[in-house]
């Protein structure tokens, strides 16, 4: 009688392994770590949205509930991707939070302009990314207190 | 004779006898009886004065008769006493009537005068009668016909004894003709006066002392002077003492018959100290009859003339100073390419003087290698009546030429001015400004771009350590060893990642600065050491390397170009694939002014589109490879300072990848001439 319920799914664009380490482990005591998919250059983070190369099997590759997206990676810039995501039609309704280094980043701007959903400044705690979410309309606090969690 | 008288006939007769002449009267005397002896009485009287006199008297009225009649001159006696007036036949001639007509007497020859003279007439003839003056009066006639005539009349009171005048005799003639003659004459001279008077020339006659006698208005008016003032000034009084030499000895040479007219332009002073322009035309004027010598002047005012002539020379000389202060070619050219006008530039040119290019055609003496386009672009000129602008090039000269229409008042091109302006160095400048604009635009570029970079990549490590110092904090406080030993592993690692990129930020900053003294390097030898230097890697990676070609000699800092090869070669054994013989190739093709050098390997190679991001600072291909991602960077900024050029070329993954660098020549020659 319960739906089932669908993984709450984050995919973490981040080139840096400290950082990607970071946001892990502020997941993991929310018990969430297995929940994140870390992608490391702008070329993976492609074929997994895209569904190509390794990630051709959508098994492999199951669509997130957001996008933790660094925009400084090797090979292909969060940039770029930004711009293939809010051009794809399947996939421009995914929220897309760009990680940045700095409030007064120029890259900002030029997110905003790609229509990316919002910024976080790093480091990503799991505060901030509750608030995040709070701003993004997703109760998932809710949802992850429920009982049938 | 006596037998007659003695037959009773009276004789009265006059006989010549030698000088003598003498009457002879003879009267028979009465016979008382007829038989009585006839006697006669003969009286001879020597009358030879009486004769001689008579007859002078009558030849001399002859004489007189045929003087008044071939003068046509009339004679009349008025007789005072009984007032009868006697006209011979000239008199009714020049009164227009006859002797049946004329009542002769003094009234009928008032009656014959004009109305408006009888008055005048009648009191000077009164006047003469009563002694007071000699009658010598003229007046009109007015004939039946209507017809006026002039009459001059003279008249002389005869006197018979001392008091009492008898007679008045006098004489008419008609002087009608001269009196029309006259009056000709005076219109004549009138006409001449007042069109000499109102000409638009001033002219004078001049005496022999230089003074104006006669002056007409416009020579006043050019002076200032009043008619009466100019004739008693002599003309040297009013001419500026530079002309006054010349005019003086002109009019001199005039007056001695030396000349006969002269022309001069000169100057006058106006009563107001004016000076005035003016041009002089002086020429003698001799009478027919008389021995009077009259210079005649003319005198026109040039002086907005010579102003305008002045300003247009001062003008003129201004436009051909400033012509000749330009360094480009000037000339102006007639329809048939013909030069008019032309500045010294045009003249250094052509190599020729002024004299000897006017009115001869430029387009001879243009080089042959511009002379068809620019005789083209001419013609197109002549047609369009549109400027013309082209560039050509002379003797490895840029010429900028352009040709400009001028039309005439009707509006067609009469002429084509020409203005040629060597922009050879301006157009060097402007490409190496153009150069220096894109230069700098990349530099910028690349400052921005670095810019960024830096702050995004010395950030990262930063936050890394911000982060985990926070985690250890955590985990000191929970004791979680395990934890504690990765949280001071990654801010290890950050810390020594910080240290690498800003030793290296360093290092590529020196880079920029250009200060080493440049010597020859052998890049054969710099590639040698390199090999040697990485000997161990090539060894482990099993890679052959191959040197193709002879490198060039540079002129350059060493310790830079060891830096470009030891990190190119570095990055082609770096990404190696082990599967097919590894081999780099190292070469350099001479191509025009420079060399091409390149780095060849048959390694993993990159896709096209990641080519220009591999020499972008911190750029790294493989996040799991040690480096900061900086060792392109540094090569393309060792190239670039160099005035050099690199970048990538692959096919793709896995089909490996050359490096390609460019070296200007000059690196090159200065290399070899040290």
């Amino acid at each position: 009688m319960a739906e089932e319920v669908k993984p709450f799914e984050i995919l973490l664009i981040e080139d840096n392994d400290d950082h990607a380490a970071a946001v892990k482990r502020s997941f993991r005591k929310h018990r969430l770590e297995n929940h994140i998919t870390h992608l490391k250059d702008g070329e993976e983070a492609m074929n997994y949205l895209f569904r190509k190369g390794e990630f051709e099997d959508p098994l492999k590759s199951p669509r997130p509930k957001v996008i933790l997206l660094d925009l400084r990676l090797p090979k292909l810039d969060g940039l770029d991707i930004l711009k293939a995501i809010k051009s794809d039609d399947q996939l421009k309704h995914l929220p897309v939070v760009v990680l940045t280094s700095s409030r007064t980043d120029q890259d900002i701007e030029k997110a905003t302009e790609l229509h990316a959903n919002s910024f976080v400044v790093k480091p990503v705690s799991f505060d901030k990314f509750v608030k995040l979410m709070d701003d993004l309309g997703y109760y998932w606090l809710g949802y992850h207190t429920s009982p049938l969690g | 004779l006596y037998k007659e008288t003695f037959g009773g006939i009276s004789h009265h007769v006059k006989i010549n006898y030698l000088e003598w002449v003498y009457r002879v009267v003879t009267v028979p005397l009465p016979q008382f009886a007829d038989d009585e002896e006839r006697l006669c009485m003969a009286i001879t009287q020597d009358v030879t004065q009486e004769t001689r006199m008579e007859e002078k008297l009558r030849d001399t009225n002859e004489r007189f008769k045929l003087a008044t009649d071939s003068a046509g001159i009339g004679v009349w006696e008025l007789n005072l006493n009984t007032g009868e007036l006697v006209w011979d036949d000239w008199m009714f001639k020049l009164y227009g009537t006859n002797k049946k007509e004329f009542s002769s007497t003094y009234d009928a020859w008032l009656n014959g005068l004009h109305p408006e003279d009888r008055e005048r007439a009648e009191k000077e003839f009164s006047q003469a009668v009563r002694g007071e003056k000699e009658f010598n009066a003229e007046f009109r006639v007015k004939w039946k016909t209507g017809e006026i005539r002039h009459i001059k009349a003279y008249a002389r009171v005869v006197r018979e004894s001392d008091d009492e005048v008898n007679r008045i005799i006098g004489v008419n003639f008609d002087v009608t003709e001269q009196k029309r003659a006259k009056e000709a004459l005076a219109i004549s001279e009138e006409r001449f006066r007042v069109m000499l008077e109102n000409a638009p020339l001033g002219i004078a006659l001049v005496n022999g002392e230089g003074k104006p006698e006669f002056n007409n208005r416009a020579i006043q008016d050019l002076l200032g002077y009043s008619a009466e003032e100019l004739s008693t000034k002599s003309f040297t009084e009013f001419t500026h003492p530079e002309d006054l030499d010349l005019d003086w000895k002109l009019f001199q040479e005039l007056l001695d018959g030396k000349r006969k007219a002269y022309s001069i332009e000169k100057r006058y002073f106006h009563k107001d100290g004016d000076t005035i322009w003016a041009k002089l035309l002086v020429t003698i004027l001799r009478g027919q009859h008389s021995t009077d010598q009259n210079v005649m002047a003319m005198v026109e005012n040039i002086t907005e003339q010579k102003k305008f002539q002045e300003q247009l020379e001062v003008s003129e000389k201004s436009l051909r100073n400033t012509i000749n202060a330009v360094d480009s070619i000037i000339y102006l050219l007639d329809r048939n390419g013909k030069v008019i006008i032309l500045n010294k530039s045009a003249l250094k040119e052509y190599k020729c003087t002024e004299s000897e290019i006017l009115g001869k055609s430029i387009f001879d003496l243009m080089s042959p290698k511009v002379v068809k386009l620019r005789w083209n672009q001419f013609q197109n000129v002549l047609l369009s009546s549109e400027v013309v602008h082209f560039e050509d090039t002379q003797d490895r000269k840029i010429i900028e030429n352009t040709f400009y229409p001028i039309r005439d008042k009707k509006g067609d091109v009469s002429r084509v001015a020409y203005y040629g302006r060597d922009v050879t160095q301006l157009r060097e400048q402007q490409d190496a400004l153009e150069r220096m604009v894109t230069e700098l635009e990349n530099k910028n570029a690349e400052l921005e771009r670095f810019t960024y970079t830096v702050s995004h990549d010395l950030r990262s490590p930063m936050i890394t350590i911000e982060t985990f110092l926070g985690f250890l904090k955590e985990d000191i406080d929970n004791n979680d060893t395990e934890s504690i030993e990765d949280d001071i592993k990654r801010v290890t690692g950050a810390v020594k990642s910080l240290k690498g990129m800003l030793d290296a930020l360093l290092d590529l900053s020196r880079v920029g600065r250009f200060t080493d003294n440049p010597s020859p390097v052998d890049l054969n030898i710099i590639v040698g050491e390199v090999q040697e230097l990485l000997t161990a890697l090539i060894n482990t990676k099993s890679v052959t390397l191959v040197i193709d070609n002879e490198l060039p000699v540079i002129s350059a800092d060493p310790v830079r170009f060891r830096q470009v090869y030891q990190n190119l070669i570095e990055n082609s054994v770096k990404f190696s694939r082990e599967d097919n013989n590894p081999t780099i190739n190292i070469g350099a093709i001479k191509e025009n002014n420079q060399y091409i050098c390149y780095i060849k390997d048959n390694g993993i190679g990159i896709k096209p589109e990641y080519s220009d991001r591999i020499f972008q600072l911190f750029e790294k291909f493989d996040p799991k490879l040690p480096g900061y991602g900086i060792g392109l960077s540094l090569v393309k900024r060792i190239i670039e300072t160099y005035g050099g050029k690199i970048w990538a070329e692959s096919e793709g993954e896995n089909s490996g990848t050359t490096i390609y660098f460019i070296l200007p020549l000059n690196l090159i020659d200065q290399g070899i001439s040290e």
